[in-house]
């Protein structure tokens, strides 16, 4: 192919696209500089490792990519993590019988909290934001009841064991997770009529309605299938610790809406998708790996992703009208 | 006729919650004395009081930039910020004390136009910036101090926190700013222009009044209140941690919204914000009382409890229009 014909191509690409293959460039250069001192070898193992942290991120980014596309927000994806996680070692305790009820009860209270979202959302009009962050607010209470503060329990060995499993040698299962996951729903969004409709709710809702969608369903669906993958996340991610951490999800909610807003889903809705998302979440964790390596973790992640979500709003936003 | 008129009265008093809201406050009391043993006892009633200063205050500001049609989650963070300021940099000599008292209210005041200059510039929700700012400053106060510390003097906090029975220092603060600020919305004319403003930003606008400036200055209020805030709590815990402010963004949006502030703006009250203050905090204190007796996590179901309870009465008020 001809430079010619790269360039007719490149301006035949959608905004959103050009987004997407600027980003895999931008995480390219960014584990390249990073590992500049470092032979292939290391490079090629530091991607790997990458992967594996970025996974879990990435599996609720699928889900925050959903709800922000509908025009909404999902802020108790943090709680939800940490409730199913405190839940399924609490509850496990050692029994591998356990295993698979408990880890759908774990989703079930995914899917509970959000169909309890999507009802405040869709049905009772209430704001997305201030609906989620409730419901956050109600999670954590529960969970703190749940554990009276000190989460316990033992994990059976063979629900550890699956964590343990490298395919390939290299692969961890919850990258293979989150790659089947996220084709999936890149199909979802780009090929069904489902996706297409929780595109057109987040571009304009009122053209959705008059043209015979019923987007109180949808928008219950996808609040609904963002607390599962969450749920679903939580589990994997569980199955890599000893012990419980009341802290797990903490982060995890603003790391997906930084995810997602780097990967060019548009907080207004209606223009993004979940190609976008698994780039802006494996930047976000190179990101913190390089901030865990100057030792500013804690609260130079706060400065940086909070920079990072104003600017690319802001850069995305068009100039109000004077 | 008379039947109409009297139907009609009944609408208006519904669109004027203010009255329902104290009628409440003025119910759940009644029950709450009968049925929870000690909760009337003089020291106990002082003690509710004074433990909704802080809310109340921070309140007032988060029901100015609702009333302008904005929302302030940014609250929590700037208090962290401020009682961190506050206990740092205050020393033991009268000078310094009024000195840091002057910059922790100018830091508030920058960290609310910060906000308001952002949303003047780009046409991003408030949610989205205030959620965003909030995280930064959350991080800078992480950078300054990572633990619970600091050094208030003792003159100062006696000052602040001062009793006499019934008559309390923070009490009276609170009073005196509530006073001043329903004076300032009910009687001048920036008062009615942020009413406007939450009302119908496009008559402002076409009316020839600039709206940015008004919706600048109902941040700079709220970030001054946080600040009064920040050093009323620094002053009673004598200490500062970027952990102390995190409750209030919600809380305070519940007492706004309990109080019949609506989240489109344009319509509520102070008064009615005041009512859902002491609403929030009497529910804090019942709570905490039965949590001691029967040795329950209260703290924990306290979370719940007010998260539910803003999610009804967001329910409730989902119909209102101006």
């Amino acid at each position: 192919m001809t430079v010619l014909q790269l360039s007719e191509r490149w301006k035949s690409l959608s905004k959103h696209s050009k987004n997407v293959i600027l980003l895999f460039v931008i995480f390219t250069v960014l584990l390249v500089l990073s590992n500049v001192r470092s032979s292939i070898d290391t490079t090629v193992k530091d991607f790997f490792n990458l992967l594996k942290q970025s996974a879990g991120l990435g599996i609720i980014a699928i889900g925050q990519t959903l709800v922000i596309l509908t025009g909404g927000i999902d802020l108790c994806l943090g709680s939800i993590i940490t409730f199913v996680h405190v839940y399924i070692i609490g509850s496990m305790n050692n029994d591998p019988t356990m295993i698979i009820p408990v880890c759908l009860t774990g989703i079930a209270i995914g899917a509970t909290t959000g169909l309890f979202n999507g009802l405040g959302v869709a049905k009772a009009k209430i704001a997305p934001f201030i609906m989620t962050l409730c419901s956050n607010y109600i999670l954590h209470g529960l969970y703190m009841i749940y554990t009276k503060g000190q989460p316990r329990g033992i994990l059976a060995g063979s629900f550890r064991m699956i964590g343990r499993i490298r395919v390939f040698g290299y692969i961890p299962v919850i990258v293979i997770v989150w790659v089947i996951l996220s084709i999936l729903f890149i199909f979802i969004l780009k090929r069904t009529t489902f996706g297409a409709r929780v595109h057109m709710i987040g571009a304009n809702a009122r053209a959705s309605y008059l043209s015979g969608v019923n987007n109180d369903n949808i928008i219950i669906a996808v609040y609904v299938i963002s607390g599962v993958l969450a749920s679903l996340a939580a589990i994997i991610l569980t199955m890599d610790m000893s012990a419980a951490s009341l802290n797990l999800g903490a982060d995890y909610s603003m790391d997906s809406i930084a995810a997602a807003v780097l990967g060019g889903t548009l907080f207004v809705g209606g223009i993004g998708g979940v190609e976008g998302t698994v780039v802006g979440s494996l930047i976000i964790r190179q990101i913190t790996s390089l901030l865990q390596k100057a030792n500013i973790v804690n609260w130079g992640k706060l400065i940086v992703q909070s920079v990072i979500i104003l600017g690319i709003v802001a850069l995305y936003s068009r100039k109000k009208k004077s | 006729m008379k039947n109409n008129k009297f139907t009609a009265k009944i609408k208006n008093y519904k669109k004027n919650s203010t009255g329902t809201i104290w009628l409440l406050l003025f119910a759940v009391f009644i029950i709450v004395s009968i049925t929870v043993q000690d909760f009337t006892r003089p020291a106990n009633l002082a003690n509710v009081l004074i433990q909704m200063v802080p809310l109340g205050i921070v309140a007032i500001g988060q029901t100015i930039v609702m009333l302008g049609g904005g929302i302030d989650l940014s609250v929590g963070a700037q208090i962290s910020f401020i009682t961190i300021i506050a206990s740092t940099f205050m020393g033991d000599s009268i000078l310094s004390i009024i000195g840091v008292i002057v910059l922790c209210l100018l830091l508030g005041s920058l960290f609310g136009a910060f906000n308001g200059i952002i949303l003047k510039y780009f046409s991003i929700h408030p949610l989205i910036v205030t959620l965003c700012s909030g995280f930064l400053f959350q991080g800078l106060a992480y950078s300054m101090h990572q633990t619970t510390g600091g050094y208030i003097p003792s003159i100062f906090r006696q000052i602040f926190t001062a009793s006499y029975g019934f008559f309390s220092v923070p009490f009276g603060l609170f009073l005196m700013l509530f006073l001043i600020f329903n004076y300032l919305l009910k009687e001048t004319k920036f008062g009615r222009y942020i009413y406007a403003l939450g009302g119908s930003e496009e008559v402002l606008i076409n009316v020839g009044i600039n709206s940015d400036t008004i919706r600048i200055k109902t941040y700079i209020i709220s970030g001054f209140l946080c600040a009064v805030t920040g050093l009323y709590i620094a002053a009673r815990l004598r200490s500062g941690s970027a952990h102390y402010g995190s409750d209030y963004a919600l809380l305070s949006i519940a007492a706004a919204v309990v109080g019949g502030t609506s989240m489109a703006g344009g319509l509520g009250s102070l008064s009615g914000t005041f009512a859902g203050a002491m609403m929030v905090s009497m529910f804090n204190n019942v709570l905490n009382n039965i949590g001691f007796k029967y040795n329950l996590q209260s703290a924990f179901y306290k979370d719940v409890i007010i998260g539910i309870i803003l999610v009804v009465s967001m329910f409730f008020y989902r119909k209102r229009e101006l």
